[in-house]
C-alpha cells in the first residue's frame, strides 16, 4: 500500500480502479462520473478502458472537495530554486530531513518553470537574482497562473535593498528572508504560510 | 521801372531759370534817348563839331536851360553866354558833352521816386559821378588827355549794373547792400548769391543793348579786375585801368555808396603808369568840388562838398564802430573759452589713468565749482542697474567721495534725469531734477534753501552723469558760458568717466574670473569625491549579493551541524561560526546601505527632546565609556524636518568619533544646536577637545574606511555614511579641526516650516517584510 501511494503521488494517469482508490468511492461512480462529463479523461484508442490524466483527477478533487491526500500524500512539496549549488544541496538536506517535505530542485529560471508545470509545488523558494531571468518575472509568472495560485512563494536573496523588496512583494512573493539567515526560522515560515 | 518780381526771400540762392527771368528783366529797362545815343557817338568819334552839339541840345528846352546854368555858373568873364554854343565855347566840348551825358543817363535810370532804394540810387549816382570826374582827372594827369571825355563816360557809367539792378528789384537790391554791409563781403558775391547775376555782367548787357561804344563796355564789364588780371588783348585797357583806380580813389574818399568796403588804391595805383601818389592826392582835393558842380546839373540838391565829407566821415565811424562791436565780442568769447581751457586742463590733470569712478567725478565737481565760483559742487552718477550713487563732493576745503544707495522708485518719480537712459537735456545748466534732486536733498544743510541746479554731462544723446551745486548767485549767468564750451566739458567728462567705468567692469571682471576658478576648482573636487563614493557604493552593492551567497551557506551547514552536535562545546563553537556568518553579512548590508540610502521619511522633529534622547541611548549603550556628554540647545521648540532614523545614525557616527576623541583628552564632549542659521537650516555642532587632526587627515575624514587611528578603530564608514545621510536629508556635514584645538563637527539639516507638513510623502510606510523579519543588526528575529 505504501508503495501504490508512492506511486500515486507520481503517477501521471490513472485508471478508474485507480481514480476510485484515491477518492475512496466505487469504481462505479467513478465511471458514471467519467460518463458524464464530470470526470474528465479519455478512452485508450482501439479498447473501451478509461483513462484519467492527473490533472482532471485533480481538478475533479478539487471541485467535489475531497482531500487530496491520498492523490498528493501529506507532504509538501518545495521547489527550490538558486544557482548556487551549494544552498540547493543545503536546502535539500535540511528540508528532507525535517520530514514533511518533498524537495524539487532548479538552478535556472527556466527550469523553475518546467518543474513548477510538472510538479505544482506548494511552495517556492526562490533565489532573486538567477542567471537567465529575474526572479522578479519568475514569481509574476507562477503568479499569473490560475493553477498556481495556491503556491506560495518566499523570497530568499542576499540583496536587501527595500525599495526591490517593496517591488517583489507587489509582483506576488508572500515573504522575503535575506541570506544568511536561521534555518529554523525558514522552516517555522514555512509551516505558517503552508498552514501544517 | 519797378517789376513785380522780386526774387525769393533773402538768402535763397538763384536757380538758372531765375537768372534768366532776371536778364530779361534787363533787356526790358528802357533805352537812353536817342539825344544821348547821338551824343556818346559824337563824343567818341572824329571830328566832333561843337555845332553838330549844340544842334542836339537845342532840341531839348531843359537840356538847354542846364546848359545854360553851368555855363553862368563857371564863367568868370564879361559876359554870361546866352546861346547854347558860346555855352558849349565857354566850358568846353568836352564838359558840355559830359554834362549832357549826366543829365540823360540819370534821367533815364535814376528819376529819384519814393521807390524803395531811392536814398540807395542816390547814393550811387553820387559815386558814379564821383568816378567820373576822378577818371578824367586822373586821365590828364596821366597824360592820356585825349581819353579824357571817354574817362568821364566810363566812370559815368562805370556802375550802371547797380542802377539797372535796382530798378529791376529794389527790395533785393536794397538786401544785397546790407548784405554786403553786415556781413562784409564783396558785393559781387552777395549779387550773384541773392540775384544770381552781378553788376558788372547786368552792366554789360544793358551798355550792348544801348549800343555803347566798345570801350565803354568795356569798363563797364571789367572795371573790378585787378589791372594784372586784365587780358591784355582787351582794348582800352587804358581806360579800364583809368576807372579802375578812379573807383578805388572814390571810394577811399568815401563819396557816395559803392558797395564796397575794401580799397586796394596802391594796387589800381600801380595799373596807371604816369601818376604818383602826390598827384593823386591833388586829384583827391579836386573831386568833391567837381561833383558838386556836376551834381547840381543833374539835380542831386544835397551835393557839396562839405556834405560829402561829412557823409564820409559818418559813414567811417559806422563801420569803425561795427568794427569795434565785433571785436569786442570777439574778445568776450574768448574770455570765456580760456576760462573753460583752464577749468578743462584743470579737469583733464587730476584725473589719473587709475581712477576710480568716484574719483573721475570729484575731479568734475572740482572743475564745475572753480568755473562758476561756487563753494560746493557733488559730481555723481550711477553704475549699471544698482541703485547706487557714486559721488564724488567738492567744497573750497577739499575734496571727498562717497558711494551711496538711493531709492530707485521714489527717483523715477522725477523722471528727467536718469543716468543711462536717452535724455532730452543737452549741455549747460538747468535745475536740479531726477537723480540731482535726490542729491540735492542728501547733502544740503537743513537751514540751506537755495535752488540747486546741475550740469548734466550727456554724451551722444545719453546721460553718463552730472554736477550738481546749490546756486549761489541770483540769477545763474548761464548765458556767460555757452553751450558749446560746456559741450566741451561735458565731452571730456564723460569720455574720462567712460573710462574709469570700464576699468571699474574690467576689475570686477578679473575678480569674478578668480573667484568662479576657485569655485570651480571645489566643485571639482567634490565632484571626485562623490565620484569616488559612487563607486564604492556600486562596488558595495555588486559584492553584497555575492558575499551573502556563501555566508548563507556556511550559516547554514553550521546550524545543521548544531543539531547533530556531539557535546556543548561543540554547539557552542557551531553557534558561533553562524553568529560570525551573520556579522560579515552586517558588514556588507552597511556597505549596501552606505551605497545606496533609503528615500528619507522626513517627520517634525524637536531638537530638544531628540538630542537628549540621543544623550541617553549613548549612555545607555556605553555605560563604560568616560566621555561626558553635554546638550547645548537654544530653542528646544525648534523643529528639524528629518528622517529621525537616518539623523539617528548621524549623531551616532558623529558622537562615536568625539567621544574616542574626548576620552583621549578632557572628556567632555559638547552637542551644541546655536538656532537657525536661516529660515531654511539650522546647524547641529559635536564638538570635543581632544587631538584634532591635521590638515590633511581633515581633507580625507570623509572616506570611506579612511581612519587614521591604529588601534581601536572602528569600522571606517561612520563618517562617510553620515556624510551621505546628511546629504540625503538634503543637509551637509563639515568639519572644522587643528591639531591640538580638537575638533568640530558640523551638520546643516532643513528646518520643520509649515509648509513642509504638505509635502510629506502620503503614502504609508510600505510592507517592508525584511525589517519585520530581522532586528537592527539583520539578524534574523527568532
Amino acid at each position: 500500500m505504501a508503495n501504490q501511494r508512492g506511486s500515486f503521488l507520481t503517477k501521471s494517469v490513472f485508471t478508474t480502479g485507480e481514480v476510485a482508490s484515491i477518492c475512496r468511492v466505487s469504481q462505479q461512480t467513478v465511471i458514471r462520473c467519467f460518463d458524464s462529463g464530470r470526470l474528465k479523461g479519455f478512452r485508450v484508442p482501439g479498447s473501451r478502458f478509461r483513462r484519467i490524466p492527473r490533472e482532471s483527477l485533480l481538478a475533479f478533487m478539487q471541485n467535489n472537495d475531497i482531500p487530496l491526500d491520498e492523490l498528493e500524500g501529506n507532504r509538501k512539496r518545495v521547489l527550490v530554486v538558486d544557482d548556487d549549488e551549494a544552498i540547493v544541496e543545503m536546502f535539500t538536506e535540511l528540508l528532507e530531513r525535517d520530514g514533511r517535505f518533498d524537495v524539487y530542485t532548479a538552478q535556472t529560471g527556466y527550469d523553475a518553470g518546467m518543474l513548477t508545470q510538472q510538479y505544482r509545488p506548494d511552495v517556492v523558494l526562490l533565489d532573486f537574482k538567477l542567471p537567465d531571468v529575474n526572479g522578479n518575472v519568475v514569481c509574476r509568472t507562477i503568479r499569473s497562473k490560475r493553477e498556481l495560485e495556491h503556491t506560495r512563494i518566499i523570497i530568499i536573496s542576499g540583496v536587501a535593498d527595500p525599495d526591490e523588496i517593496n517591488d517583489l512583494m507587489d509582483a506576488g512573493a508572500d515573504e522575503f528572508i535575506k541570506k544568511p539567515f536561521n534555518i529554523d526560522n525558514v522552516i517555522s515560515k514555512m509551516v505558517d504560510l503552508l498552514a501544517i | 521801372m519797378t517789376t513785380a518780381l522780386d526774387p525769393s526771400p533773402a538768402g535763397a540762392s538763384v536757380g538758372i531759370d531765375q537768372l534768366q527771368v532776371m536778364l530779361n528783366h534787363i533787356d526790358q529797362l528802357p533805352t537812353l534817348p536817342a539825344v544821348a545815343c547821338r551824343l556818346l557817338e559824337t563824343a567818341t568819334s572824329e571830328g566832333a563839331r561843337a555845332a553838330d552839339l549844340s544842334a542836339l541840345i537845342e532840341n531839348d528846352p531843359s537840356l538847354t536851360a542846364k546848359i545854360l546854368s553851368l555855363a553862368r555858373r563857371s564863367h568868370l568873364g564879361t559876359r554870361a553866354p546866352t546861346t547854347v554854343q558860346q555855352a558849349v565855347v565857354v566850358l568846353g566840348f568836352r564838359a558840355v558833352r559830359n554834362a549832357v551825358l549826366c543829365v540823360k543817363v540819370f534821367e533815364t535810370l535814376g528819376g529819384a521816386s519814393a521807390a524803395p532804394g531811392a536814398e540807395l540810387a542816390t547814393s550811387l549816382w553820387k559815386h558814379s559821378l564821383a568816378t567820373a570826374c576822378a577818371a578824367t582827372l586822373i586821365a590828364e594827369a596821366a597824360g592820356a588827355k585825349d581819353l579824357g571825355g571817354e574817362a568821364f563816360v566810363g566812370g559815368l557809367l562805370h556802375d550802371i549794373g547797380k542802377l539797372a539792378l535796382l530798378t529791376c528789384v529794389p527790395k533785393s537790391y536794397v538786401r544785397v547792400v546790407r548784405r554786403t554791409e553786415e556781413r562784409r563781403v564783396c558785393i559781387v558775391d552777395a549779387e550773384r548769391e541773392l540775384l544770381g547775376v552781378d553788376h558788372t555782367v547786368a552792366g554789360k548787357r544793358l551798355a550792348v543793348r544801348w549800343g555803347l561804344p566798345e570801350a565803354i563796355v568795356s569798363v563797364i564789364w571789367l572795371h573790378h579786375q585787378t589791372p594784372e588780371a586784365l587780358p591784355t588783348t582787351v582794348d582800352a585797357g587804358h581806360l579800364v585801368r583809368i576807372v579802375h583806380l578812379a573807383d578805388h580813389l572814390v571810394r577811399r574818399l568815401r563819396i557816395g555808396c559803392s558797395g564796397y568796403h575794401r580799397t586796394a588804391t596802391v594796387e589800381a595805383l600801380a595799373g596807371v603808369p604816369g601818376i604818383d601818389g602826390a598827384r593823386l592826392e591833388q586829384i583827391s582835393t579836386q573831386i568833391p568840388l567837381d561833383v558838386e558842380a556836376h551834381g547840381e546839373l543833374i539835380g542831386l540838391n544835397d551835393v557839396n562838398a562839405a556834405g560829402l565829407y561829412a557823409e564820409a566821415l559818418a559813414d567811417a565811424n559806422r563801420e569803425l564802430g561795427r568794427i569795434n562791436t565785433e571785436l569786442a565780442e570777439a574778445n568776450r568769447r574768448f574770455t570765456i573759452r580760456e576760462r573753460v581751457f583752464d577749468a578743462l586742463t584743470g579737469f583733464t590733470g587730476s584725473v589719473v589713468p587709475e581712477a576710480g569712478l568716484a574719483d573721475v567725478w570729484l575731479a568734475a565737481a572740482e572743475c564745475v565749482r572753480r568755473l562758476l565760483a561756487v563753494s560746493s559742487a557733488i559730481g555723481f552718477t550711477c553704475h549699471g542697474q544698482q541703485p547706487v550713487l557714486h559721488l564724488g563732493i567738492s567744497s573750497a576745503g577739499g575734496g571727498r567721495t562717497d558711494v551711496v544707495p538711493f531709492e530707485p522708485a521714489g527717483c523715477r518719480a522725477l523722471h528727467t534725469f536718469w543716468p543711462g537712459k536717452p535724455t532730452t537735456l543737452t549741455g549747460g545748466l538747468v535745475e536740479a531734477a531726477g537723480l540731482g534732486r535726490v542729491v540735492a536733498e542728501l547733502y544740503a544743510a537743513t537751514d540751506d534753501h537755495r535752488p540747486w541746479w546741475m550740469f548734466p554731462v550727456v554724451r551722444a544723446g545719453r546721460a553718463v552723469g552730472a554736477v550738481a551745486f546749490p546756486a549761489e548767485h541770483e540769477s545763474l549767468q548761464e548765458a556767460a558760458i555757452p553751450g558749446d564750451e560746456w559741450d566741451t566739458l561735458a565731452d571730456a567728462m564723460a569720455l574720462a568717466a567712460s573710462f574709469a567705468r570700464m576699468r571699474a567692469s574690467a576689475e570686477r571682471t578679473s575678480e569674478e574670473l578668480a573667484d568662479a576658478g576657485r569655485r570651480l576648482h571645489d566643485a571639482r573636487e567634490e565632484v571626485s569625491r562623490v565620484r569616488s563614493l559612487a563607486m564604492v557604493a556600486q562596488m558595495a552593492a555588486g559584492a553584497a549579493h555575492e558575499l551573502n551567497t556563501p555566508l548563507a551557506v556556511v550559516s547554514g551547514r553550521a546550524q545543521l551541524l548544531v543539531r547533530s552536535a556531539v557535546d556543548e562545546e561543540q554547539r557552542r563553537d557551531l553557534n558561533t561560526i553562524h553568529e560570525q556568518c551573520l556579522k560579515c553579512s552586517e558588514i556588507v548590508s552597511e556597505l549596501v546601505d552606505f551605497a545606496k540610502p533609503a528615500a528619507p521619511q522626513p517627520q517634525a522633529v524637536q531638537v530638544g527632546p531628540w538630542l537628549e534622547r540621543l544623550r541617553q541611548h549613548w549612555r545607555a549603550r556605553h555605560g563604560g565609556q568616560s566621555a561626558r556628554i553635554t546638550v547645548k540647545v537654544s530653542d528646544a521648540m525648534l523643529r528639524l524636518h528629518v528622517d529621525v532614523a537616518q539623523a539617528d545614525r548621524i549623531l551616532e557616527a558623529l558622537l562615536d568619533n568625539a567621544v574616542l576623541a574626548a576620552a583621549e583628552s578632557d572628556g567632555q564632549v559638547l552637542i551644541n544646536c546655536p538656532g537657525p542659521t536661516s529660515d531654511e537650516t539650522a546647524v547641529i555642532s559635536v564638538e570635543d577637545h581632544g587631538a584634532g587632526m591635521s590638515a590633511e587627515v581633515l581633507e580625507h575624514a570623509v572616506d570611506p574606511f579612511f581612519s587614521h587611528r591604529p588601534a581601536g578603530r572602528a569600522r571606517g564608514l561612520g563618517l562617510s555614511r553620515a556624510y551621505r545621510l546628511a546629504e540625503n536629508n538634503g543637509g551637509r556635514l563639515w568639519l572644522e579641526s587643528s591639531p591640538g584645538h580638537g575638533t568640530r563637527a558640523f551638520v546643516e539639516l532643513p528646518v520643520f516650516r509649515d509648509s513642509c507638513a504638505e509635502e510629506r510623502v502620503g503614502t504609508p510606510a510600505p510592507k517592508n517584510v525584511y525589517e519585520k523579519s530581522c532586528d537592527e543588526q539583520g539578524r534574523d528575529r527568532v
